[in-house]
């Protein structure tokens, strides 16, 4: 794997999820990660770069996306399509949602952020107050009255 | 991979409370207002979060105009409370893009073209202040810019708005240099005018003189609502404020006698109840650009009969009608808007074009004659439509029967590239048609 960092095209740079398999990334992908390219710079980057916390699956799909996220730069059809993906996804694999999210928090990777955050706050788009305690798993902590209370107080907020 | 859905409930959802504050923070920003309000209605604590949370509001402000001003120096370096801030940005915000100047009814206009208000205002974002801009043309197709009203907030967080009237005192007017580098602080500085801008309905506003003098009307007032009740502490509020303002601007290095000096002379005009600004009413243009349904949409400029360059503005209406206006400059009783020409069928010719279309477009344009409707160049007529003049607006004692339809009739040429020409059979006058702006950005700008 070292045998292939040699010109100046393209390095690449080997990874290591916390369940153990191996991944070979481009630099220039790699390097959108903060968390990657301080470790590089710190030079801990000669050998396989350990990350702890990203199993193997979720490091596929951050990947992926990186890739996705440098292609579209000045394509808007590809955000769009980008944007949508979003929906399905916490439709049907919150779970995987929250997970690929821990992720890119802790890979530090500014551009995925945006997208995932964006995701989460699109779908909550237009729902009720009710839906988005279930999907977020929010307790209500409110007794009625104060539910009351607020509801009137909040009318106002934009008016 | 299979092992990702093991856990998985038939609802899973998502733990936000886990998530951390940045994560949080992050997805939060990209709501608006009303959703915002949704999500705090969720429980005690993210109610008292979406209140009171400053972080939040900055976030959410950075998001949606982060890019276009700085949102630190708004807020006076965190003085201005995020959440106000959002309010009020939100409310500016629609001030972006292009105002035109409406007479109201029997007005006279005596004034000549350097003492009219501005006749179509640019609204855009400065780094901490909205700035409105008069839009002028110049010859060749060319758009001036000049800097003309400011807004920005106190560190009250209340609007401040000068402008720089149209008559000045000679001598006394500053250079756009001058104008565009200025701080808030400053403004009262130079011989400009306080304004109150107010809205009516979304999308007309009406600039006024504020003629209780500025400096202690619209900071010393607002100290009543809005300070923390220490400031109320000796001397009266107005005064501990401009106060403030002196110690600001004794603290400057820069030298102070020339201002003192315009201070003072507006101090006299006041005294002299002299305005420097009439009511000004201004509506806004909505759809300022042509979209791929509505070709010929937005705000043109172009040569008419008198080889002036003017404005023209072309409007759908609900029911597929098409007319379009001149707005502007021009002087004498019609200024303001003139019809120029309107269809209610909105259906082109498109190619292959018959030989009357051909002779026709041919007599309109003789200096374009040599290149045919057909040739392959990026002046290529794309397709046409047919049009009315509205000289029988203008002129209604015209409209009787002496007028064939060969009077009013027209045509529009859309070419290859998004432009177009005006042109009536009565005259074969054309006219070339640019665009304006693309995007909120003006073309041709110096």
């Amino acid at each position: 794997m070292a045998s292939t960092s040699n010109s100046t095209s393209s390095k690449i740079i080997t990874l290591r999820s916390s369940d153990g398999e191996v991944f070979e990334v481009e630099e220039s992908v790699a390097l959108e990660s903060n968390l990657i390219r301080r470790m590089m710079e710190d030079d801990c980057a000669n050998n396989i770069i350990p990350l702890p916390n990203v199993t193997a699956p979720i490091f596929y799909l951050v990947i992926e996306h990186c890739k996705k996220h440098a292609e579209m730069k000045d394509n808007k059809e590809k955000k769009k399509e980008l944007r949508s993906q979003g929906e399905e996804l916490l439709k049907s694999d919150p779970h995987t949602y929250s997970n690929l999210m821990e992720a890119v928090n802790y890979l530090d990777i500014k551009s995925l952020m945006d997208l995932t955050a964006q995701w989460l706050a699109d779908f909550l788009k237009g729902k009720s107050p009710r839906l988005i305690r279930e999907l977020l798993k929010i307790k209500n902590d409110f007794t009625p009255e104060e539910e009351a209370e607020i509801l009137e107080r909040n009318r106002w907020a934009f008016d | 991979m299979a092992h990702l859905n093991e856990e998985s409930s038939p609802n899973p959802g998502i733990s936000f409370v886990d998530f951390p504050e940045d994560v949080q923070l992050a997805i939060l920003s990209f709501l608006s207002p009303s959703e915002i309000s949704s999500f705090c209605l969720t429980s005690k604590r993210f109610a008292c979060y979406t209140r009171n949370d400053s972080k939040l509001w900055h976030c959410l402000c950075d998001r949606r105009w982060g890019s276009k001003t700085q949102i630190i120096s708004w807020s006076h370096n965190g003085k201005i409370p995020f959440r106000l801030l959002y309010r009020t940005l939100d409310r500016l915000d629609n001030l972006i893009g292009f105002w035109r100047r409406i007479d109201r009814f029997g007005k006279p206009h005596f004034l000549t073209a350097d003492t009219n208000p501005p006749s179509l205002l640019f609204f855009e974002w400065g780094p901490s202040y909205i700035q409105g801009s008069e839009i002028r043309l110049q010859n060749r197709y060319g758009v001036g810019k000049k800097p003309f009203l400011w807004m920005g907030l106190s560190k009250q967080g209340q609007p401040v708005n000068y402008l720089h009237p149209p008559l000045t005192i000679p001598g006394s007017s500053m250079k756009n240099e001058e104008m565009g580098v200025l701080k808030i602080e400053s403004w009262e500085d130079f011989d400009l005018v306080s304004v109150d801008v107010s809205f009516v309905g979304r999308n007309h506003l009406v600039i006024e003189e504020n003629q209780g003098f500025a400096r202690r009307s619209s900071i010393g007032g607002e100290e009543k609502e809005n300070s923390p009740p220490k400031s109320v502490t000796g001397s009266s509020p107005p005064d501990r404020v401009t106060s403030d303002i002196y110690q600001y601007f004794a603290n400057r290095t820069s030298p102070g006698w020339e201002r003192a000096y315009r201070r003072q002379r507006r101090k006299e005009r006041q005294r002299q109840g002299r305005r420097l600004w009439e009511p000004e009413h201004y509506v806004k243009i909505l759809n300022a650009s042509p979209t791929p349904a509505r070709p010929l949409q937005g705000l043109w400029k172009g040569l008419d009969n008198n080889q002036d360059l003017c404005f023209y503005i072309v409007a759908y209406d609900d029911i597929g009608g098409v007319t379009c206006r001149r707005v502007g400059e021009s002087s004498g009783h019609l200024s303001g808007n003139t019809p120029v020409f309107w269809t209610a069928n909105t259906t082109f010719i498109e190619p292959p074009f018959s030989s009357e279309e051909r002779s026709l477009y041919d007599r309109c344009r003789p200096e374009r004659s040599s290149c045919s409707l057909y040739r392959e160049k990026k002046g290529e007529v794309s397709r046409i439509l047919r049009i009315n003049s509205s000289y029988d607006l203008v002129i209604p004692s015209l409209a009787g029967s002496l007028l064939g339809s060969s009077v009013t009739e027209g045509r529009v040429w859309q070419y290859r590239d998004g432009t177009f020409a005006v042109g009536f059979l009565r005259d074969h006058f054309t006219t070339d048609l640019r665009q304006v702006t693309v995007n909120d950005r003006l073309l041709d700008a110096d």
